[in-house]
């Protein structure tokens, strides 16, 4: 087919970008202002690596806690502190913009456009993100990422009300980067054609729509949050007259697009770089713009299963739900399909194997799979009402997305794009390091997590009792966990290293060759 | 630079993120409803308003007390110093040592409970000292049968069956003179009837009312208790085994096991003369007690039965997460009658505790497991529902403090406890 | 072990389902990395493919919608769930009512006996608990009957559970994050009975 190739000589063969210091040459008044996407992108992949470390310490801080049983170092309230500014600089800090800001840095090029539309937008959207992780870190609320009331509105102590507004500013930037995605991939197809429209801007258009569409709700509720503690209104308090359930439907009306935030970038990053260090476009086009367009709108009608053990939902809207939840691994399918589909087909060029990216890139296709298809047993019903709902088995396979799929991802961006905005190599080892730490640790993390959950391990709590099933995955978590930090550590000092003393990247540092072959020229694409 | 930068933002922004968490940890904080979802309902009639019967069973049946709160008790007992005590945070810091500290500082220790013919009694290391009038006068001294006082403090004993006196002495246990109505009070203030508490040569004790019980070592537990074994029962001199009791007869003259099951024990009515009737024969003299029968407790708080006269009525309420007052002064042998009410918006607990009892369990107070294990008090009404009030009758039987509280998980450490106390023995709080 | 909601079959087999598909995506991932051989997969296989997966998904839905409908039809036929009694259904053998609070369980009998944190039950029997909450969104999950549920202040809850076999006590533990006291919202479900 004729996009196809049309697929392969944007992605498979040219290399877009060519390596350059432009880290080097960025100042002060840059950093800050410049509406240019490569520095707005750089600046959002680097603030998101801090969130990062801000969110992995809050980690490694609690699980020192739950290493083994009693309270040692964390009273209640601060070890619920801890955990909330993990969940939130995690999923609102690190994963959402990193993959948002690859996704600025390469849609221009990609797309064809040149430069990035309404990155005004995008800067301000930046800012505001800036200003509510201030909030976060004044108010250090302690009512969980998902703050539910009426609870969230009695803890929290005297700047609780940071920490709702803190959720309406990342409401307004993610809404800023919904418009800044959806208008870059619109712009695209309207001058290149929907049937020629690589995958990258598919998924931008999808993310635009996920993050507009549900972004307004979630400003929302913040409002009403900061209302209902101002005793302005009585919304979600029910001992005023209002309604959880009010609540629950609008936050995860929010809630379960969001966390298809993270995954479409992800994913766009992932058909845009396969066909890259494969030398060959994707195995279906069509399939995966069918699994973009199914996944968004699928997105938006499954959040009841969030709260599914609550009496409300019940009788037709349980069934609706389950099967609809159930039936949403259908696009995740047809994508991994067309990943696997696109390894199979042909050689793997050896250059490709080399590449840490490409590592990362297969250790995410893993990990999709693995939180998954064991999502089969969170989906039911029956099951969910069992061992599920808010045991370890939840974390368990929102950790193996986040982290295991959309964080592997954004690190298989990050190396990629490396040396283009460096001008220099990573270092190999180091990387290689990094690699196997992460996925060791999160290979062990995801599965002790879902044998936590299996076993009843609660969550939200700062201690646990003795049990002999709960305390050695536990001993064992606090391990994979460290794990996981010293791999982001390597990570940290092989950027900071390598971007003054790393080797100097030839022209296409992605070049494919094999070992047998050596040589530089351009693969074809395949028939 | 960029990235050096980058580097510099993050390490400060990880440190002092991690400072303002870790370091400077911010106290429990919750505040309550507008109303409570309860109340609404059983005003609705959804719920019933009681009131509510206590299931004692369960109290006593499903809740475990761990071993180690005994530990933890001695530790505590033995260093009752003020400086030790920062009630404030509720953070109660253990103490070393190995004998058990009284409300009022001192520290007993408990002796070999048989009181010879002479009224001697046989303490642990093999002295005697005479049987004594059991009520300290006001400057804690005790007049004993020989007319020697010797300076009492209350009642409980440490391992080595020393006695720490309240001006600082210490003395094998002693005393075990019952009162006109034959009741012994224990080194915890609770009392028993009496027997000849000489084992007969089979180990059995013959009590009051011609039943025997096999004896025990009958060397109470430190903190008064009977309880010998770690898992609350005693062994007899025949080997069986019987659960210890709360040495605490309830007015029908059962005394309550620490299983639940109830047993007669005998009621020990002394003769004219002051002296009691042993099952042997002997006699024992008595001294006046000054304790009535229908107040029962331990650690020298008795609590009353329903006609009991009170001298003065206080109304305390509970609410989150303090009570009305919480720094009440009373006088010992005062009786006051308590009515209790929960103002607040959830279920809250009632009960009294010796200093003592506290900080025994204040090692497991934040544990996942505090509500699963018994906390061992005083005096406890475990659940109040929010509008709910209930009354009693407390006699402040010897000088010192005590504390009142809610030990809900968090209510304590929030605010909910405070302390009744004579003059002069209020501690820091 | 025996769950509330009659899960040992049907857990083994969701399992079962869950590691054989994830055995061949895994099994697939790691072929098309390393085997030698190059297989170019036809449009057709994946419909083929997915049209299996939506066969495992009905097939999931259809066994936990039985179940389900099972256990809420138990609640309906005796009346709680807002209709009336069938004619001829089994009750429950006891009826508890639960007060979830801030931090801790208070368990109500028929016969206006409170207990707090301790539901006391005989080996084998049906238990309705009526769950309500006095403040905030509390969870209550009782490991051994495989039974967890939300509930938010105000509403009432109904799960119910056949009690274990065997004499002893069991967890009941809050599964919603409620507070500072969330850690140490537990309690007792005792199976009386002599303990072997």
């Amino acid at each position: 087919m004729s996009n196809a190739h049309d697929d392969a000589a944007r992605m498979g063969a040219v290399p877009h970008w060519e390596p350059e210091d432009v880290i080097g040459k960025m100042t002060l008044k840059t950093l800050l202002f410049s509406n240019d996407y490569r520095h707005i992108a750089i600046k959002g992949i680097l603030t998101s690596v801090a969130m990062l470390g801000l969110g992995g310490l809050m980690a490694i801080l609690f699980r020192t806690e739950l290493a083994v049983p009693d309270v040692q170092f964390f009273g209640a309230r601060p070890y619920m502190q801890l955990m909330t500014l993990h969940g939130m600089f995690m999923v609102f800090g690190f994963i959402i913009p990193f993959v948002i800001s690859l996704n600025y840095y390469m849609m221009p090029k990609v797309l064809g456009t040149g430069r990035l539309l309404w990155a005004g937008a995008a800067q301000w959207s930046y800012w505001l993100l800036i200003l509510a992780a201030v909030f976060l870190i004044i108010a250090r609320p302690d009512f969980t990422w998902t703050f539910y009331p009426p609870m969230s509105l009695r803890v929290g102590g005297d700047y609780a009300f940071l920490g709702y507004m803190a959720v309406t500013l990342v409401a307004i930037s993610e809404f800023l980067a919904g418009a800044v995605m959806f208008r870059n991939g619109w712009e695209a197809a309207r001058r290149i054609s929907w049937s020629k429209l690589p995958l990258m801007g598919w998924g931008a258009i999808s993310e635009g729509i996920l993050l507009m569409g549900s972004t307004p709700i979630l400003g929302l509720v913040g409002i009403y949050m900061l209302t209902d503690w101002l005793e302005i209104t009585a919304m979600f308090d029910p001992a005023r007259g209002g309604s959880v359930m009010t609540f629950m439907f609008m936050f995860w009306f929010y809630g379960h697009p969001a966390v298809y935030l993270p995954l479409m970038p992800a994913i766009a990053v992932l058909y845009t770089l396969l066909p890259r260090f494969l030398g060959r476009p994707i195995w279906n086009y069509w399939s995966a713009v069918i699994a973009f367009s199914m996944l968004t709108v699928l997105g938006f009608i499954v959040y009841p299963h969030h709260f599914q053990p609550a009496e409300n939902v019940s009788g037709w809207l349980q069934r609706t739900t389950q099967l609809l939840t159930l039936a949403i691994f259908i696009p995740s399918t047809l994508h991994v399909f067309n990943w696997i589909a696109s390894l199979w087909e042909d050689r793997i060029p050896d250059s490709a194997r080399r590449a840490v990216p490409f590592k990362f890139i297969v250790a995410a296709i893993f990990f999709l799979m693995l939180g998954g298809v064991t999502a089969y047993v969170n989906a039911q019903i029956a099951t969910d009402s069992d061992f599920v709902h808010n045991t370890y088995f939840v974390p368990a396979h929102f950790h193996a997305m986040f982290v295991g799929f959309m964080a592997n991802m954004a690190m298989a961006g990050a190396y990629y794009l490396y040396p283009y905005f460096t001008g220099r190599m990573y270092n190999q080892a180091l990387a290689n390091t990094h690699f196997w730490f992460w996925q060791i640790g999160i290979f062990s993390k995801v599965m002790l997590m879902y044998y936590l959950g299996f076993v009843y391990f609660p969550r939200w709590v700062v201690d646990y009792l003795p049990l002999s099933q709960w305390t050695m995955p536990q001993y064992m978590l606090t391990g994979a966990a460290y794990l996981i930090g010293l791999g982001f550590i390597v990570f940290v000092t092989n950027i900071m290293w390598s971007a003054t003393r790393g080797r100097v990247a030839e022209a296409d540092p992605w070049a494919l060759s094999d070992d047998a072959v050596k040589s530089g020229t351009t693969a074809q694409p395949a028939e | 630079m960029i990235m050096r930068l980058f580097l510099i933002v993050g390490v400060l922004l990880l440190s002092a993120t991690a400072y303002f968490t870790v370091i400077r940890q911010e106290p429990e904080f919750q505040s309550m409803p507008a109303m409570s979802s309860l109340v609404d309902l059983q005003s609705q009639g959804v719920l019933p308003t009681g009131p509510f019967d206590e299931n004692e069973e369960i109290e006593h049946g499903v809740f475990d007390v761990p071993p180690m709160d005994e530990v933890m008790l001695e530790e505590a007992m033995s260093n009752m110093d003020m400086g030790g005590m920062d009630m404030g945070g509720m953070d109660m810091s253990s103490s070393e040592g190995g004998t058990m500290t009284m409300a009022d500082g001192s520290t007993m220790p408990m002796a070999d409970m048989a009181p010879a013919d002479d009224g001697m009694m046989t303490m642990a290391d093999g002295s005697t000292m005479p049987a004594a009038d059991m009520a300290p006068a006001d400057d804690g001294m005790m007049t004993m049968a020989d007319g020697s006082t010797m300076p009492m403090a209350d009642m409980a004993p440490a391992d080595d069956g020393m006695m720490t006196m309240a001006d600082g002495s210490t003395m094998p246990l002693a005393d075990m003179a019952p009162a006109d109505d034959g009741m012994m009070t224990m080194a915890d203030g609770s009392t028993m009837p009496m027997a000849d508490m000489a084992p007969a040569d089979d180990g059995v004790m013959t009590m009051a009312d011609g039943d025997t019980m096999p004896a025990a070592d009958m060397a109470p537990a430190d903190d008064g208790v009977m309880a010998m074994g770690d898992d609350d029962t005693m062994t007899m001199a025949d080997g069986s085994t019987m659960p210890a009791a709360d040495m605490t007869p309830a007015d029908d003259g059962m005394m309550t096991m620490a299983d639940g099951s109830t047993m007669p024990m005998a009621d020990m009515a002394p003769a004219d003369d002051g002296a009691m009737a042993m099952g042997d024969g002997d006699t024992m003299p008595m001294a006046g007690m000054g304790m009535e029968a229908d107040c029962e407790g331990e650690g020298g708080l008795g609590f009353c039965d329903e006609n009991a006269g009170f001298d003065r009525e206080i109304n305390l309420a509970m609410s989150e997460w303090t009570f009305s007052d919480l720094n009440i002064d009373v006088q010992a042998g005062e009786r006051i009658k308590f009515t209790v009410t929960n103002d607040g918006m959830i279920l809250h607990e009632f009960m009294f505790m010796a200093m003592a009892q506290m900080q025994a369990v204040n090692y497991r107070a934040r544990r996942a497991d505090w509500s699963l294990l018994e906390h061992e008090a005083l005096f406890e009404q475990s659940l109040v529902l929010p509008g709910e009030s209930f009354s009693f009758v407390v006699e402040v039987q010897n000088t010192g403090s005590w504390m009142f509280m809610c030990m809900l998980p968090y209510h304590m450490q929030m605010g909910m406890m405070g302390q009744i106390a004579t003059p002069g023995a209020a501690m820091e709080m | 072990m025996e769950t509330a909601l009659g899960l040992s079959g049907y857990q083994a087999t969701m399992y079962i389902i869950v590691f054989v598909v994830l055995g061949l995506g895994i099994g697939a991932l790691f072929l098309a990395l390393f085997l030698p051989a190059r297989w170019k997969l036809k449009h057709w296989m994946e419909f083929a493919f997915v049209g299996l997966l939506i066969v495992v998904v009905w097939y999931g839905d259809k066994r936990s919608a039985e179940i389900v409908s099972a256990y809420q039809g138990q609640m309906e036929q005796a009346g709680v769930l807002d209709q009336p009694a069938i004619d001829g259904a089994e009750g429950f053998d006891r009826e508890l009512t639960v007060i979830a609070f801030q931090w801790g369980f208070a368990f109500l009998t028929d016969d206006d006996e409170i207990s707090r944190n301790a539901a006391i039950v005989q080996p084998g029997e049906t238990i309705l608990f009526r769950i309500f909450s006095n403040d905030v969104i509390h969870g209550f999950n009782i490991p051994a009957a495989g039974i967890t549920a939300e509930f938010d202040p105000g509403i009432e809850r109904d799960v119910w559970i056949r009690a274990p076999e065997e004499p002893g006590r069991y967890l009941i533990q809050c599964l919603n994050y409620c507070g500072v006291g969330h850690a140490q919202m537990k309690a007792w479900l005792v199976v009386e009975g002599e303990e072997a």
